[in-house]
């Protein structure tokens, strides 16, 4: 066996090798060599840029797909402190949270292919979509200021079903929607080049679109964060269909609390940390729960359990709100489980999960091998499954499971 | 494993990659302990164990000895990661992403040293120091407290509980590598 901290200490070390090559140094040197006349040019746009309405022009270019391939070619590791996602493939996926008590979107993206990129990837949990909140979701890529430094990269944002476009910098690019979003909202998908700025989302009227944020670096950066290197940005506006700009002025929900339990089955803290003494259990009183049958090895380590059940308002999009959530084990594979109801109206008929599709001989099951995700239909309900060791064993614990309850008059 | 005495803020410094070995080693014990008292699934352990070295040497540059000892910079940067995860649901690998490291694909021999690795007994390691070391290092790496707090409550500067801090730490190092 392999000790896997050797392992890790190997890929340092390794990564420490590209990065001796480009030192800090170097590096800041040459983004201050370029850093005089671009600050001209993003002064000049600070000034006229604008959030105005512009007319979506014919020349808006379409998206990219939510799976495709990065331009230009996969290149080993070179020892001189770069990366690049150029020539990989890349897979956008969006999945519903699990959480208990809340709704909204997670937003990965992965990249494949036969080089030392395969299999990294980022992820953000996301919102939702609303009138004051057009782009809930995405991934934008790694900060500019250490990001991809050779080929371009990918930048994804979802947004609401009235975002027509969206504008970074002088690109416009057109949405789309796709079976594997939520049912009526759309994604914008792009390149950059490496060295663009880094696209923000967000905007708020009043802010500048573009703009600087200060990082610690170099050898010696000191702790006055007024001293250190600027690195630019740029906001990625949505843009509705006759082109105006939409705002954000988006707040966070007021969410149910959800009540922790922890099974004494669980693999405990180990140390001088005090043993769990909260709930063994999810709560009796819990408005969804959730059964096991004939599964032996099964085992629910912990969750949470809410309440009562606060509907969501302005909401644009298909939107999912858990009732319930769980944490089970199986051959030491974690599945992570939730039980979905509609968030506006919970009880009323369920939309589709977004890219998952029936499964063959398994009646009301679908599966999203791509998110590692299968769910089951339960009346008005979507018993979701996330995890395991592939869809065989998503199945299997899917059969399992019961809603024992779901108690809506909360 | 090299037995090497430089100071981690040399080491950090250099920029070799033998140095950056050296304080891997260093702080790898007490980083995974840590981390293991707070995260129980011994793949998320890894996963923030390493994310917590690729970020440190990423910004290995920031790291400002004046600042407090190496130790308690990692596990600050640990414990922002396992905040961060428990919002998310799942690690951060942004700086092992930007710094090209291939993933480490874990298997079930694999887990069982992690898990026994991140179940080190911080508190047995702990327990051999002196009382006023002890203390120290528990209020300040554990518990977060800041120096002038612990300056104020025990009426001695804080150049003396960073002393104390610090020396506890060390002596906490050597017991955790002995361990490993």
């Amino acid at each position: 066996m392999t000790d896997p901290f050797a392992v890790l200490r190997s890929e340092l070390m390794t990564a420490a090798r590209r990065t001796e090559v480009t030192s800090p140094h170097r590096r800041w040197d040459w983004l201050r060599g370029r850093s005089r006349p671009l600050s001209v040019v993003i002064a000049a746009l600070v000034i006229c840029g604008s959030a105005t309405a512009a007319v979506l022009s014919l020349t808006a270019s379409s998206s990219q797909p939510l799976t495709g391939r990065v331009p230009g070619t996969i290149r080993d590791s070179r020892p001189n402190g770069t990366y690049s996602v150029a020539g990989y493939r890349y897979r956008i996926v969006v999945t519903p949270s699990l959480a208990a008590g809340q709704a909204g979107w997670n937003t990965g993206i992965q990249y494949i292919g036969r080089g030392p990129q395969s299999g990294t990837g980022e992820a953000s949990g996301g919102t939702y979509a609303t009138a004051s909140n057009p782009i809930f979701g995405g991934t934008g890529g790694a900060f500019a200021s250490s990001g991809a430094r050779r080929g371009d990269r990918v930048v994804d944002v979802i947004t609401g079903p009235q975002v027509a476009a969206v504008r970074i910098g002088n690109r416009t690019i057109r949405t789309f929607a796709s079976t594997e979003l939520p049912a009526g909202d759309r994604a914008a998908v792009f390149f950059i080049p490496a060295g663009s700025p880094q696209p923000t989302v967000g905007w708020r009227p009043g802010e500048p679109i573009h703009f600087y944020v200060r990082l610690p670096s170099g050898p010696h950066p000191g702790s006055d964060p007024r001293k250190w290197p600027k690195f630019p940005t740029v906001a990625v506006l949505p843009l509705d269909a006759s082109g105006n700009v939409l705002a954000t002025t988006f707040e966070y929900p007021d969410t149910a609390f959800a009540f922790f339990w922890q099974s004494p089955k669980a693999i405990t803290p180990s140390n001088e940390e005090a043993p769990y003494r909260g709930p063994t259990h999810p709560r009796p009183d819990g408005i969804c729960q959730l059964s096991q049958h004939g599964l032996p090895g099964l085992t629910p380590v912990w969750g949470h359990t809410i309440l009562r059940i606060k509907p969501v308002k302005g909401s644009l999009g298909e939107l999912f709100l858990s009732c319930v959530d769980a944490e089970y084990y199986l051959h030491g594979w974690p599945l992570a489980t939730g039980v979905l109801l509609d968030a506006r109206r919970p009880g009323q008929v369920l939309g589709t999960l977004p890219g998952a599709q029936p499964v063959p001989g398994v009646p009301g099951a679908v599966d999203f091998p791509a998110a590692q995700l299968s769910a089951r239909r339960a009346g008005n309900a979507w018993l979701v499954i996330r995890g395991g060791s592939g869809t065989r064993q998503r199945l299997r614990v899917l059969e399992a499971l019961r809603i024992s309850r779901l108690d809506l008059r909360r | 494993m090299r037995s090497d005495r430089s100071s981690d803020a040399r080491l950090l410094a250099s920029g070799k990659p033998t140095d950056f070995g050296v304080f891997y080693d260093r702080h790898l014990g007490a980083v995974t302990a840590f981390v293991g008292r707070r995260v129980r699934q011994p793949e998320v352990i890894f996963d923030l164990v390493a994310e917590t070295f690729a970020r440190a040497l990423e910004h290995r540059t920031h790291y400002e000895a004046a600042r407090g000892p190496a130790i308690g910079w990692l596990i600050g940067i640990a414990r922002n990661l396992i905040m961060d995860a428990g919002r998310r649901g799942q690690v951060e690998a942004a700086s092992r992403v930007r710094l090209g490291m291939a993933p480490v694909e874990l298997e079930d021999e694999q887990l069982e040293l992690i898990a026994e690795r991140g179940a080190i007994d911080l508190a047995s390691a702990l327990a051999s120091l002196p009382a006023e070391q002890r203390d120290m290092v528990i209020r300040r790496v554990v518990l977060d407290e800041p120096y002038t707090a612990l300056a104020a409550d025990l009426r001695c500067s804080e150049q003396v509980v960073r002393k104390r801090v610090s020396r506890g730490l060390a002596a906490l190092r050597a017991t955790l590598g002995e361990e490993r």
